[in-house]
């Protein structure tokens, strides 16, 4: 089957409704960050950086404490250190996960490469390691928080795209399998669309490493491998094959 | 194995025919000294027989033979009497008969009736004639036969010894070659850098000293791998944490560098290069560290050459009209390990900008026939002595003319070996315009699965 856009008035991107409520200013307020760090020093410098960047940040010193403020109040994103007093920061991650769909960051001076991927599958949307430089990391928030595509999609309300039994619904940040409404994360949703966009095309990792993380050549292409492999699972349909398909040694494509 | 049982074979071949002619020709003196026996023994007996009267006719008729029978002749008073029909004084050799009649005793071999026999002849002393003569001729086949069953047993004897020592060899062998042959493979996945494994123990308690002592040494190796790995993480994280705290809190400063003095501002951007310079530090140690304990992985993804090149030296700030690259690298694809390809291209680029004025020029030629792509990375400075060209790439080696710049010696360690890890390498020369030129190497791989499926 084809793919069928319903409404499209212009050609542009889609993004969920979600997303503009996180960046549209809301009355003056800044982007609310959570970042659970028992560092005290650390803690208290990332903070002071990131206001200056903008972010209002709330500190969590332990693991428990974390998920506990992460799940009760609503936080832009959320950064988590991986050795904690308590509870690993992997478990932090996984819980907040389970729960909740904001973009969480993983800021560790321990990397090791298997951190890397155990972090990515316990639900990490991207692995920064220790130093990095207020500027560096309040760009690579920017990017998980920004919309794929500046062009606002206030206008083009309630477009609608299917490819077969997929039915994604940028404005409203939703996605449905034969009907059935499937939740994604933020990150999952913005890589979703990014395929959906260009059904029947190829779309390499570099593309999405650009389009959805704002990493240039340097970004690890395991970031993206990691997304697909969720969003296969989360779209999986009565042993229908699956809706990406892996062209190999070039990326990945949802047939038009 | 095979020139094993190839000796073998000979040296029992070898040994077998010694034996069987050793045995041939005992047994020939034996059949010999025999004939002549029994020829002495009835030559009495017919001259005892001649004595008493009997016809010569008769008596060489009645001389008695043994169950492997034989011919009798008798030379008396000019004349050759024969024991049966068949034989003649003409089947005796000339020279043989000469020799007899001249009073001698000779035993000779010949041929009679196409078989082997043995002739023995003894002058004798008859009452009537002094000169007379008495030959025996016996039949060898016996002895033939005898030495055809000797020589096939032997031969089956050889083969069987050869085969017999050959497979209790190869089986000892085995039993020896087994546990040094499990060691040698241990050593080999050992050196492509899984530690996991260990050589089972043979049953042979001497062989098992072998494997034991190299499995305890995979035990320590491992061991010492694993803490170093300890260490090493360890490290980055008690290094790492306050060098995070140091960073943000130069951006505080920095962010509020207008309320500082010219001293205080110089003393911050100090900070800020210093900061640098240990941040990299750290990183590059760590990168030695994670190489030295072989725990790293190439990420290997398809690109094409030329524009990964233009964008990496884009980004490290280098003017692009000083990129000469080769037309055919434009849509040439192979398979890259991009973070450390950049790394490398980083980490030339920053030489050249501290010890030779920066980058004069950047060549990048395919070489199709060796399968290569070769980034040649040129400065303009007093290039590298030709002694140094080696020693550079060594962990805390440095050239000699680079006194006064900062930097430790890892850079082009590092380079080197994120090179090799990709299948390339690092090659220091001069370039036509007389600075030093860097050149990588890189194979171009391009996968059989990488095509579209």
């Amino acid at each position: 089957m084809g793919l069928t856009q319903l409404c499209l008035k212009k050609p542009g991107h889609c993004v969920p409704a979600a997303f503009t409520t996180i960046l549209r200013p809301k009355w003056g307020m800044s982007t609310s960050l959570l970042l659970v760090e028992d560092d005290e020093k650390i803690a208290r410098v990332l903070s002071a950086v990131l206001s200056l960047e903008g972010y209002e940040v709330v500190v969590a010193a332990t693991g428990g404490e974390g998920v506990d403020i992460g799940l009760r109040e609503r936080f832009d994103v959320i950064i988590v250190d991986l050795r904690l007093p308590d509870i690993h920061g992997f478990d932090v991650v996984r819980t907040i996960r389970q729960e909740i769909d904001t973009p969480i960051v993983i800021l560790t001076a321990q990397g090791e490469s298997g951190d890397v991927v155990t972090g990515l599958e316990a639900g990490a949307d991207d692995f920064l390691m220790k130093p990095i430089s207020g500027k560096e990391l309040a760009a690579r928030l920017r990017a998980l928080l920004r919309r794929t595509n500046a062009r606002d999609m206030s206008e083009q309300g309630q477009r609608t795209i299917q490819v077969g039994d997929l039915v994604v619904r940028p404005s409203a940040g939703e996605v449905t399998m034969a009907g059935e409404l499937r939740a994604l994360t933020k990150t999952e949703f913005k890589v979703l669309c990014v395929l959906v966009e260009k059904a029947g095309e190829i779309v390499t990792r570099e593309e999405l490493l650009e389009k959805v993380w704002g990493y240039d050549y340097l970004g690890d292409s395991r970031l993206v491998d990691t997304q697909i492999y969720r969003l296969r699972g989360k779209l999986r349909h009565d042993g229908a094959a699956d809706v990406i398909s892996t062209v190999r040694g070039l990326g990945f494509k949802i047939d038009g | 194995m095979l020139v094993g049982a190839l000796v073998g074979l000979s040296i029992s071949a070898v040994g077998a025919f010694a034996t069987f002619r050793l045995a041939e020709s005992y047994l020939s003196r034996q059949r010999e000294a025999t004939a002549l026996t029994q020829t002495v023994a009835t030559g009495r007996l017919l001259v005892d027989n001649l004595a008493e009267g009997v016809e010569p006719a008769r008596a060489i008729l009645d001389v008695p033979f043994g169950p492997i029978g034989g011919r009798a002749l008798l030379y008396t008073n000019e004349q050759w009497y024969v024991s049966s029909g068949g034989i003649s004084e003409r089947v005796l050799p000339r020279d043989y008969v000469s020799e007899l009649l001249a009073g001698r005793a000779v035993q000779q071999k010949a041929q009679f009736t196409s078989n082997p026999v043995v002739i023995t002849g003894l002058p004798v002393s008859l009452p009537d004639d002094p000169a007379a003569a008495f030959v025996i001729v016996l039949p060898l086949s016996e002895l033939d036969r005898t030495l055809g069953l000797i020589g096939t047993s032997l031969l089956i004897g050889a083969i069987m010894a050869t085969l017999l020592g050959g497979a209790v060899g190869y089986y000892l062998s085995r039993r020896v070659m087994e546990p040094l042959r499990a060691v040698s493979m241990a050593a080999t996945k050992l050196s492509s850098g899984d530690l996991s494994f260990r050589v089972s123990p043979p049953t042979e308690p001497d062989l098992a000293l072998i494997a034991e002592s190299f499995n305890s040494m995979l035990d320590s190796l491992q061991e010492r791998i694993r803490r170093e790995k300890r260490f090493a993480a360890h490290v980055s994280h008690e290094l790492r944490s306050p060098l995070t705290v140091l960073r943000g809190s130069l951006e505080l400063i920095e962010a509020n560098k207008e309320s500082l003095g010219p001293e205080g501002r110089l003393g911050v951007e100090m900070m800020a290069e210093r900061l640098d310079n240990f941040e990299q530090m750290l990183l590059d140690l760590l990168e030695i560290a994670r190489y030295e304990s072989d725990n790293f992985e190439v990420d290997l993804t398809g690109v094409e050459v030329d524009p990964l090149i233009r964008s990496i030296f884009e980004r490290l700030g280098v003017d692009p009209s000083v990129l000469a690259i080769d037309p055919s690298a434009r849509h040439l694809a192979t398979l890259v390990d991009v973070r450390r390809l950049h790394h490398v291209l980083s980490n030339l680029v920053q030489n050249a900008d501290r010890y030779a004025g920066g980058v004069t020029r950047v060549v990048v030629k395919v070489d199709q026939e060796e399968r290569v792509v070769r980034i040649h990375v040129d400065d303009a400075g007093h290039g590298i002595r030709v002694e140094d060209r080696q020693v550079i790439l060594e962990p805390f080696m440095r050239g000699r003319n680079v006194r006064g710049v900062d930097g430790a010696g890892l850079g082009l360690a590092i380079v080197s070996h994120h090179l090799e890890a990709m299948g390339g390498c690092l090659v220091v020369g001069d370039n036509p315009n007389g600075g030093a030129r860097f050149s990588v190497v890189l194979p171009i791989v391009v996968h059989a699965q990488d095509q579209v499926s």
